[in-house]
């Protein structure tokens, strides 16, 4: 008997003609893993909260929902709500209370639990998840990963037959992501529990599933096990780009026999074609030119009783380059772009800024005008009320970015998608016509397409003479379109170099496809690089 | 409770409060010696605010509205923060004006005594909360003319300052001296005069700043998701 | 050794409460010193540095009062001096000594149970008595440090596209409205998504439970035997009028008899349990670790 059968399910918000779902069907048996995937906008976050009576939103909706052949809409209050557990991509936004113990409390309280039994819940739980420790801890004091967990954890703790995530890992860094999907893999595994988890980066998480269902347009276009589903999905489908590098490379191969997912796969099929007959040339060292952003021995600490924060870093950025700093969380990548836009001072060393030395009088005029920052959360710039307002607030053209706001005008920039306002900020930031643009983790949250129009964009700025320094995590995002890369370790710069030159030489903190390639191919870190090796187009 | 009409509940859930303690007073004087007005004063704010709040517990305020306020407690209380001019009192009018009597009078109580335990409790904890409740309550009340008319907003707003400022010297006066005869009143009112003009004016300033941006963005959240 | 700080919170609670309504009740100047007295060698003893404001307040409150009444009140029948036509009389000065002592010890009963009575005790006894008021002050408690974070972001981000400055006042009042505005919208916008969680969660389908209890111990059965016994007896005979006072226009006190003299032990008592309790505790200690 199945968990869950959706079938011919068709939704329209009111007030709107058009359909949001459209024939939608499909199936979940107990103990599965489903990923479901689709372009942004494609209905994903409708469907699955239709699916949770408590958040099903209103509108026109016909076709049926049959939970162990049972309509969830029919069950008395409480049930749905123990049964089927949600969790939302924002992990700050979903914590209800001030500790970790009454956050997990919460949810067995509502449904008028006896104390004894929620205190014996709590306690297996939090050990079962290794958040034990934090017991008392205020929930304002987790990281953005931790406060995840908690989310898990406290949905958890009501012990649903079914776990539905909403891109749960789109705010989180790699490491937190991947620690995250360890536990709901650990849960599918150890109990059975069956997850249905929808995503727009799909590297780490389609090796962990045994569904895959793809959406397009409103309805399930592709369902089945991921192999399978990569295998019907036609050549020019845009999903390729969000797939995990190994599948794209055997796309890229025009292999449609082996599907390999992750890593080790990936590196089975290479080992299958054999030696690569295009080796990529050596890289040549980048060419120095005139920096015009050196930092030269600064050190920098918020606090004066506080640890260093930047420890004798030495960096420069050349003029019209694009730089990314990678490095781990805790290593100083913020504060970096902290001291170029102006906002702290370095306590020793120099910071020059186009040839003039940052005093720490000068320091707020001239950077304000020269550089700019594209600030981690670009909700942090939106002030009015539609589009159309923030873009006279910034005093911007609409055209800035060749991007055509007209559509969007009175739209509030928080009903925009995450790519949406990720460039209407853009626009906002660039409105002071810098010289240098810094950007904090542009990629976060995007999806695919998305991060490919940023990058786009921001290829156009920097052939229009821009300089542009990015701090991020998204290791591909900066082997494709860096200039030059550098790691940063404990406020300190700890290796440097292009792409080409940084990823191929790292073993551990690369990206997907260098890891492909280690040993076979020197110097490929890009999956279209990996292809060139092998005489074959880049990217479909 | 159920089969009352709703503005009669309305009338039952504010009205019994707002007379329950004038009796109390009232019992306290014959009963006791007259310093003792302080203590009753203070047992007839704790009754008020007692049974004001057991009213906000029976009834369901709905989470979004719950939400909501415990927003405004919090902006509220980091308004505290702000050195003299403060944007407290506009923050519990304008929760009281949008959200209603109750969350308003919720919003003004818990405010003081969330607050307090940053600036200190004390015996004017229980004032504090039933003077800034009170000043939300109503603006809760007269939601519709305050809304429609900026002026009166802005008129309500410099007199909840005064009254704010002449509620807490009763209070003042009370404590101090034990009984409330006029010159003490007035003497407390004077020296207060310069701190009532700036609570006025603070009122009226913010309110002036808030009252559009607050307005709009509750107006969407309305819209979009309902209250 | 806070044995006392770490007692269940409503006995704590009624303690201190029946230590301010006494206070607030009596007008004798022998109790309320001794009240005064039990509460602040407490506070002296385990919270000097933490009431450090507290002490400066509460005596500066004590001679204002004492200072300021006799100036104003111009009652009572035996006049020391005579200041511009207004006459100073020893029972507004008798007065004014009682209130400021009062004062003192309420506000050092308030100070003590500000130190004592966390966010948590607070929390735990209003999920007893008042769920929903509980929850949204837990909920209010959440966003404080969430806001304070949030505030600093997005300054810091206005501040590096150069569109607020801190350079003079106006900017700053400007700027500051600027990034208020944008918190709003943030918090406002992120609300809903909290409201989504606790609907998720299945909130408001019906009554709640409370999950977290503190254990009632011995200690705690015999520090809420103290207090009722204590505060129940000074309570009584302040009500029934055996310590009263009159001030104006001739000071009388009260009459110096059996029933005087109980509730003057009821209050010594009360007062000091505070510090009996701990000393208790640390013999306990003492004991335990010599018999190791």
């Amino acid at each position: 008997m199945a968990l869950l059968a959706v079938e011919h399910l068709t939704f329209a918000y009111p007030q709107q003609e058009h359909t949001v779902l459209r024939d939608c069907s499909f199936v979940l048996e107990p103990g599965s893993f489903a990923v479901l995937c689709g372009a942004t906008g494609c209905g994903k976050s409708t469907l699955l909260r239709l699916l949770k009576p408590e958040l099903s939103p209103k509108g026109d909706c016909s076709g049926n929902i049959l939970f162990q052949e049972e309509s969830p809409f029919a069950w008395e209050s409480g049930v749905s709500a123990r049964r089927i557990g949600f969790v939302m991509q924002q992990p700050e936004q979903q914590i209800v209370t001030d500790t970790v113990d009454a956050e997990l409390a919460f949810g067995m309280e509502n449904l008028g639990l006896p104390p004894a039994q929620i205190r014996a819940t709590i306690a297996e739980t939090a050990s079962y998840f290794g958040i034990a420790a934090w017991g008392n801890r205020e929930t304002a004091t987790l990281s953005g990963g931790q406060k995840q967990l908690l989310n898990l954890a406290a949905v958890m703790c009501m012990q649903p037959d079914l776990l539905i995530l909403d891109e749960p890992t789109a705010q989180l860094d790699p490491i937190a992501a991947a620690d995250f999907l360890a536990t709901l893999e650990r849960l599918n595994r150890d109990f059975g529990i069956t997850i249905l988890l929808a995503e727009h980066q799909l590297e780490q998480v389609l090796p962990l599933a045994d569904q895959m269902l793809v959406m397009e347009q409103g309805t399930i276009a592709y369902q089945g096990k991921p192999q399978v589903v990569l295998s019907q999905l036609p050549n020019d489908a845009p999903m390729w780009q969000a797939m995990p590098t190994a599948a794209r490379l055997a796309h890229c191969f025009g292999n449609s026999k082996c599907c390999p997912l992750t890593v080790r796969e990936g590196r089975a099929m290479l080992a299958a074609y054999g030696t690569p007959t295009h080796l990529p040339q050596k890289p040549s060292a980048p060419k120095a030119a005139e920096p015009i952003l050196a930092w030269k021995a600064a050190y920098l600490r918020y606090e004066s009783q506080d640890a260093d924060v930047l420890c004798h870093l030495d960096l420069q950025v050349y003029a019209e380059e694009w730089y990314c700093l990678i490095g781990g969380n805790g290593a100083g990548k913020s504060s970096v772009l902290l001291t170029a836009a102006g906002l702290y001072p370095c306590y020793a060393g120099t910071l020059t800024v186009c040839g003039e030395r940052i005093t720490t009088r000068k320091r707020k005029r001239m950077q304000a005008q020269t550089v700019t920052l594209l600030p981690q959360d670009v909700q942090t710039l939106f002030l009015c009320n539609t589009v159309a307002e923030e873009l006279a607030d910034a005093d911007a053209g609409a055209d800035l970015l060749g991007f055509d706001w007209t559509p969007y005008l009175t739209m509030h920039p928080y009903d925009l998608s995450g790519g949406e306002q990720q460039l209407l900020a853009l626009t906002k930031v660039l409105a002071v016509q810098p010289t240098i643009l810094l950007l904090d983790e542009p990629t976060k949250g995007l999806d695919a397409p998305a991060k490919a129009r940023l990058a786009a964009v921001l290829h156009r700025l920097q052939q229009d003479g821009m300089t542009l320094l990015t701090v991020t995590h998204d290791m591909e995002f900066a082997a494709n379109h860096a200039d030059r890369c550098g790691l940063l370790y404990r406020g300190a710069l700890a290796a440097e170099g292009t792409p080409a030159q940084m990823f191929s030489t790292q073993g551990f903190y690369t990206t997907a496809a260098a890891r492909i390639a280690a040993g076979r191919i020197p110097h490929a870190v890009t999956v279209s690089a990996i292809a060139a090796a092998y005489g074959k187009d880049g990217m479909p | 409770m159920r089969i009352l009409p709703s503005p009669l509940r309305c009338i039952l859930r504010i009205g019994i409060p707002l007379l329950a303690c004038p009796l109390t007073l009232l019992f306290a004087v014959s009963q006791w010696q007259a310093d003792r007005y302080a203590v009753s004063i203070l047992l007839m704010t704790g009754l008020a605010l007692l049974l004001f709040l057991a009213g906000i517990e029976q009834r369901s305020i709905g989470t979004r509205r719950m939400i909501l306020a415990s927003i405004f407690i919090a902006l509220a209380i980091i308004g505290r923060c702000l050195p003299i001019v403060k944007p407290v009192t506009a923050l519990i009018i304008l929760a009281g004006m949008y959200l209603g009597a109750q969350s308003g009078f919720l919003v003004g109580a818990m405010t003081a005594l969330l607050s307090n335990f940053l600036y200190g409790q004390g015996p004017w904890t229980p004032f504090q909360m039933f003077a800034w409740g009170i000043l939300g309550l109503l603006a809760g009340i007269c939601a519709n003319p305050l809304r429609q008319s900026r002026l009166l907003l802005y008129g309500y707003g410099l007199l909840s300052g005064i009254l704010f400022s002449m509620m807490m010297d009763v209070w003042t006066v009370l404590w101090q001296f034990g009984t409330l005869s006029p010159d003490a009143y007035r003497a407390a009112l004077l020296t207060a005069l310069p701190w009532t003009l700036v609570y006025a004016l603070s009122n009226f300033g913010f309110l002036l700043l808030l009252a559009k941006p607050i307005g709009n963005k509750l107006a969407r959240i309305e819209k979009k998701y309902g209250l | 050794m806070r044995a006392y700080g770490n007692l269940h919170p409503a006995v704590t609670a009624l303690h201190l409460l029946l230590i301010a309504a006494s206070a607030m009740f009596c007008s004798d100047m022998l109790l309320l010193g001794t009240l005064l007295g039990g509460i602040f060698t407490y506070v002296l003893l385990e919270y000097r540095d933490a009431c450090r404001h507290v002490h400066m307040f509460a005596w500066g409150m004590l001679l204002l009062i004492a200072l300021l009444n006799p100036l104003w009140n111009q009652h009572g029948a035996t006049p020391l001096v005579v200041i511009n036509r207004h006459v100073v009389t020893l029972e507004a000065l008798q007065y004014g000594i009682m209130a400021g002592l009062r004062t003192a010890a309420v506000l050092y009963a308030c100070a003590l149970f500000s130190q004592v009575m966390t966010k948590e005790h607070i929390l735990y006894l209003m999920r007893h008595s008042t769920p929903k008021l509980a929850l949204v002050c837990s909920m209010a408690l959440r966003y404080l440090p969430l806001m304070r974070r949030r505030y600093a972001e997005i300054r810091q981000a206005q501040l590096a596209i150069g569109k607020i400055s801190d350079e003079t006042l106006i900017d700053r009042i400007t700027g500051g409205l600027r990034v208020f505005s944008i918190l709003l919208t943030w918090s406002l916008e992120h609300g809903i998504v909290t409201a989504n969680s606790m609907e998720a969660r299945g909130y408001g389908i019906g009554k709640r439970s409370v999950a977290q209890t503190y254990p009632f111990t011995c200690d705690d059965g015999m520090m809420l035997g103290g207090t009722l016994l204590c505060g129940g007896w000074l309570m009584g005979c302040l009500l029934t009028g055996v310590c009263d006072v009159t001030y104006y226009p001739l000071y009388a006190a009260a009459e110096r008899n059996v029933w005087y003299y109980g509730a003057w032990a009821a209050a010594g008592l009360l007062s000091f349990l505070p510090i009996l309790f701990d000393g208790k505790e640390r013999y306990r200690w003492h004991c335990l670790r010599s018999n190791i």
